[in-house]
């Protein structure tokens, strides 16, 4: 890729002027629906609590209440799972429109309700599902360090396996990084195609990806100090930023292309009968 | 053609200004919470939130190659504001208030 990551940024930050109003309202009414199905599920998780051992702590619970919690913990991981895919796909498509200076509405997030959301799910879950296979050596290590108490050696291999997990989540989320850009511009795609599209884009480009979402440390910092309310800013820049990205790498497509391939030379023009 | 050429020039309605550059407001929002954040830097929470915001938001507003004026004042003034917070903050500790003030009032 020949352009910089400071000209992606630049591009995004103009593309985004007039339009931090949608894009910090479109942040606010997803955090907010997350924020309540959590709250809810905590709530839900405190009442199983009392009403299984009278105590919120819980200390001595029996193996029922001990069931219920982990079920409202899986629960709650799911619906946070469907919750983001269903939503990933309206912010890509607000974010896409904003960089081909189409015009943008509200309704766009409820996209990915509309145009098959069962295959958006079904490509996070993928995702995540090929996240968790990289974290299979850790847990495996992680039971027998506790069986054998922690000997200096299984403390080794925890280290070990702790940071294959992390490189190999890092390098997973670069290569299908572009996946989700592929399907919300055509939802018809299979979703295996759509991450074989991701891989085949990625190749040679991860380590520039990489760096822009570095770069993004300083703010995420700066997110953290204001107690969360700059993400609501922090947010759509970076995912302008990596719309910006998506759109400079895709394949650029000829619009037209009998145009492009008819024999535009004087003779031919002259020869052609109208 | 002269003719009407001509005619467009003498219309003084066919006069335009020059155009002068939009006013940027993330850069004037980073300048408003830059001096908030200076004034209630004394309260721990209130520099430390305003003043990250006012330099997210001068950052943000960089849309060409160099900062605006507003977004320069800003930026100035969030640091200012972050730095009497960090301060307040060391001399609430090296004092004690801090475990007065949790501990229910140091006054």
């Amino acid at each position: 890729m020949k352009i910089s990551s400071r000209e992606l940024k630049k591009r995004a930050k103009q593309k985004l002027q007039g339009n931090y109003g949608l894009c910090v309202g479109v942040q606010l009414i997803i955090n907010a629906i997350i924020s309540i199905v959590l709250v809810i599920m905590l709530f839900a998780g405190l009442i199983a609590g009392i009403l299984g051992s009278g105590s919120i702590y819980g200390l001595r619970g029996n193996m029922a209440e001990y069931i219920i919690f982990i079920a409202i913990v899986v629960v709650s991981m799911i619906l946070m799972v469907v919750l983001v895919s269903l939503f990933t796909p309206g912010t890509l498509k607000i974010y896409l429109n904003i960089s081909e200076n189409k015009p943008v509405h509200i309704s766009d997030l409820l996209y990915g309700f509309k145009n098959k959301p069962h295959k958006f799910i079904g490509l996070n879950l993928i995702i995540f599902l090929i996240a968790m296979v990289w974290s299979i050596p850790y847990y495996v290590v992680l039971v027998v360090a506790g069986i054998t108490n922690y000997i200096p050696i299984m403390i080794v291999l925890l280290i070990i396996t702790y940071l294959l997990l992390l490189i190999g989540v890092t390098i997973t989320s670069l290569y299908v990084a572009q996946s989700a850009f592929i399907f919300v511009e055509a939802p018809d795609k299979g979703i295996f195609r759509c991450l074989k599209e991701s891989v085949e884009m990625m190749k040679g480009h991860k380590g520039s990806l990489f760096y822009i979402n570095l770069s993004f440390m300083g703010l995420v910092l700066l997110g953290y100090c204001s107690f969360g309310i700059a993400y609501l800013w922090i947010m759509p820049y970076m995912y302008a930023t990596l719309t910006e990205y998506y759109n400079e790498l895709k394949p650029k497509l000829i619009p037209n292309p009998e145009v492009y391939l008819c024999d535009s030379s004087y003779e031919s023009l002259k020869n052609q009968e109208f | 053609m002269d003719q009407d050429n001509q005619m467009n020039l003498d219309n003084p309605s066919t006069y335009q200004p020059p155009l002068k550059d939009k006013q940027n407001n993330m850069a004037l929002a980073s300048l408003i919470m830059g001096i908030i954040g200076i004034v209630t830097s004394c309260c721990c929470f209130g520099g430390l939130i305003f003043g990250s915001l006012g330099i997210v938001f001068a950052l943000l507003s960089k849309t060409k190659d160099r900062f605006e004026g507003n977004a320069v004042a800003g930026l100035i003034t969030s640091i200012i504001g972050l730095v009497f917070t960090v301060i307040v903050f060391i001399l609430l500790v090296g004092t004690g208030l801090l475990d007065e003030l949790a501990a229910g009032g140091a006054f």
